[in-house]
C-alpha cells in the first residue's frame, strides 16, 4: 500500500507527472535514449522553472494591483487561488487535456475537410491552462467530466479557430500553406471582415502601412522583456506618484527605498516573465515535435496552423505600429475602466496587447492599408481590455494573475460563453 | 577543416516560444535530409543577442539585434518564417561556409 500511496503522491505532482507523460510518449514513439531522457527531464525541469517565474511576477503584481486599488478607491484585488495554484493542483488535468485535445484535433483533420492541425507549442499549453480554469471555475466540473469536456472543447477550438480564420489567412499569406494558430484570432476575425468590407475586398486598398517608415527609436520595442519592464515601470510610478504613503509603506516593510523598491518591483516582473518564458520553452520544445511527428504520419495534406509572427513578414511597418497602437489601446480601456470605477482593476498586459495588435494590422494593411492597419491596432486592444473587464466578475479570482501578463483575447472571450452556459444551467 | 562538434544552430523569434520552436524543427528536417550532424536550439530576441551560436537563424525583425552578438559565427536572415526552399538555400550556403573556413 505504500508504493501505491507514493505513486499517487508522485503523479499528483504536475512536474513529475507531466515528466512522465513525455516519457511514455517518446517510448511509443521510440525515440533515441538520448532524447528520451533529455525530453523527460526537460518537461519536469520546465514545469518547475515556469512555476517560479509566475510566482516571481506575482510577487511583482499583487502590491500593483492593492496599490491600484487603493489609489483608484476600487475594493482590494482578490486572487486566491492564482494561475501556479492552478498549475500545481490541476497539472494532471492539464497535461491530458494537451494530449487528447490534440488527438482529437488530429482525428478530425482526418475525417472531415478542415485539415488544420494546431501547432502552436506554447498555446497548446495556455489552451488547457486557460479552459480547464474556465469548466472547473465556471461550470463546477471536476475529475473525469473536467477532463472529458475539456478535451473535447479544446480539441474542436484548435480544429475550428484555424478553420475560421483561414480565408483571411491565405489571402495575407499569398496562399503559403500555412494559417494562424493563435489566441489572437477573434481581433484577426474582426479586423479581416471590417477591413474586407469597407475597403470592397480589398480593391480599395488605398496607400499601404508598409510605405512609411518605424521611428528607430522604438526598435527596442521589439524586444519583449525590455517592453513589459518599461511599461510596468511607468504603470508603477504613475501609480506610486499618486500614493506617495502606501509605497512608503510597503519599501520600507521591505527595507527599501520608496523609489528603489518601485524600480525593483517593475523589473522584477519583467524577470519573472523572462524565466517564465524559458519554462514553457523547455516544456514545448520535447512536445510539439513528436506531436507534429503524430500529426505527418495520420493526416496526409495536413495544413499547419502557427504563431501569429509568421505572419509578420506580410506587414513589417504594420506590424510595429499595430503593436505599438494595440499597446495604447489596452491603456486607455484601462483607463477608462478606471475613471468609471469599474470594481476590477484592468491590467494592460502590455506583451499581449503588442503581439494582438501586431498580428490585427498586418491583416488589415493587407485589405485596407493604413487605415486598416490602424484599425486592426484599436480593434485588437479594445477587444482584449473588454473582454478582461467581463471576466474579472467571472474568473478573476482564480486566474486574475494571467491577466496582467496575458489576457489573450481568445481567452476573455470564448469563456464568456462557458459563463453563459453556466448561467443558463443555473450553476 | 573537418569539424568534430556538432554545429550550434539558433532559431530566434521575438518570443522564442511558438515561431522559434516551428523554425527549428524547419531547421532539424532539412538538416537530417542534408545529413548534417547539428544541435537546434530555441531562442528570444533578448538570448539571440547573448548566446553563443555557429548560426543564427532569424527575419527581418530580429536581425539587426543579433547582428549585435559577437558570438555568433552566422547570421541567416529568412524573409519569411514559413518558405521551406529559401530556408534550406540559405542555410545550407551558410553551412557551407563554415566548413570552408
Amino acid at each position: 500500500m505504500a508504493i501505491v500511496s507514493f505513486l499517487q503522491k508522485f503523479m499528483q505532482e504536475p512536474a513529475l507527472f507531466l515528466g512522465i507523460i513525455a516519457l511514455a510518449g517518446f517510448l511509443i514513439l521510440r525515440e533515441r535514449i538520448e532524447r528520451t531522457i533529455a525530453g523527460s527531464l526537460r518537461t519536469a525541469l520546465g514545469l518547475l522553472i515556469l512555476s517560479s517565474g509566475v510566482n516571481l511576477m506575482v510577487q511583482a503584481l499583487l502590491p500593483l494591483g492593492d496599490l491600484a486599488g487603493k489609489t483608484l478607491g476600487l475594493p482590494p484585488l482578490k486572487i486566491d487561488i492564482g494561475t501556479s495554484k492552478i498549475i500545481a493542483e490541476l497539472g494532471t488535468q492539464i497535461g491530458l487535456v494537451m494530449l487528447l485535445a490534440f488527438l482529437i484535433n488530429v482525428f478530425l483533420a482526418r475525417i472531415t475537410k478542415l485539415k488544420y492541425i494546431y501547432l502552436t507549442g506554447h498555446l497548446i499549453f495556455w489552451n488547457a491552462v486557460i479552459f480547464v480554469s474556465a469548466f472547473k471555475y465556471l461550470l463546477g466540473l471536476d475529475g473525469l467530466a473536467l477532463l472529458i469536456v475539456t478535451s473535447v472543447f479544446v480539441g474542436l477550438y484548435q480544429t475550428l479557430q484555424p478553420w475560421y480564420t483561414s480565408k483571411f489567412d491565405l489571402f495575407v499569406n499569398e496562399n503559403a500553406g500555412f494559417v494562424l494558430g493563435h489566441s489572437a484570432s477573434i481581433p484577426v476575425l474582426v479586423t479581416s471582415l471590417l477591413t474586407r468590407l469597407f475597403s470592397a475586398n480589398g480593391t480599395k486598398k488605398g496607400r499601404s502601412m508598409e510605405e512609411i517608415k518605424f521611428p528607430k527609436a522604438l526598435e527596442w520595442l521589439r524586444e519583449p522583456m525590455l517592453m513589459m519592464a518599461a511599461t510596468f515601470l511607468i504603470i508603477y510610478i504613475i501609480m506610486a506618484v499618486l500614493n506617495v504613503p502606501f509605497v512608503s509603506e510597503k519599501a520600507a516593510a521591505a527595507g527599501k527605498d520608496p523609489a528603489i523598491w518601485v524600480i525593483l518591483q517593475a523589473l522584477t516582473f519583467a524577470a519573472g516573465f523572462a524565466i517564465l518564458m524559458v519554462g514553457v520553452r523547455m516544456i514545448i520544445a520535447e512536445l510539439i515535435p513528436s506531436f507534429r511527428g503524430i500529426a505527418q504520419k495520420i493526416v496526409p495534406g495536413a495544413i499547419p496552423a502557427l504563431d501569429c509572427p509568421l505572419f509578420f513578414p506580410y506587414g513589417q511597418v504594420s506590424m510595429a505600429y499595430g503593436g505599438l497602437i494595440g499597446m495604447l489601446s489596452m491603456m486607455v480601456v484601462s483607463i477608462i475602466f478606471a475613471g468609471f470605477k469599474y470594481p476590477f482593476f484592468i491590467f494592460a498586459p502590455t506583451m499581449s496587447a503588442w503581439f494582438h495588435g501586431a498580428t490585427a494590422a498586418v491583416y488589415g494593411n493587407k485589405y485596407w492599408g493604413i487605415r486598416g492597419a490602424i484599425l486592426g491596432g484599436v480593434v485588437a486592444g479594445a477587444l482584449m481590455g473588454l473582454g478582461q473587464a467581463a471576466m474579472w466578475p467571472f474568473i478573476g479570482f482564480a486566474i486574475g494573475d494571467f491577466f496582467s501578463w496575458a489576457s489573450d483575447t481568445d481567452y476573455v472571450i470564448w469563456p464568456l460563453l462557458i459563463a453563459v452556459v453556466a448561467r443558463i444551467l443555473g450553476r | 577543416m573537418t569539424r568534430n562538434n556538432p554545429l550550434k544552430i539558433v532559431a530566434a523569434c521575438g518570443l522564442g516560444t511558438g515561431t522559434a520552436l516551428f523554425l527549428k524543427m524547419t531547421i532539424e528536417d532539412i538538416l537530417k535530409q542534408a545529413k548534417i550532424d547539428a544541435i537546434v536550439e530555441t531562442a528570444d530576441a533578448s538570448i539571440a543577442q547573448a548566446v553563443p551560436a555557429d548560426i543564427v537563424v532569424t527575419a527581418q525583425d530580429l536581425v539587426e539585434l543579433v547582428r549585435r552578438n559577437p558570438k555568433v559565427k552566422e547570421i541567416v536572415e529568412i524573409s519569411n518564417y514559413g518558405n521551406l526552399p529559401e530556408i534550406r538555400q540559405k542555410l545550407l550556403d551558410a553551412v557551407n561556409r563554415l566548413e570552408q573556413s
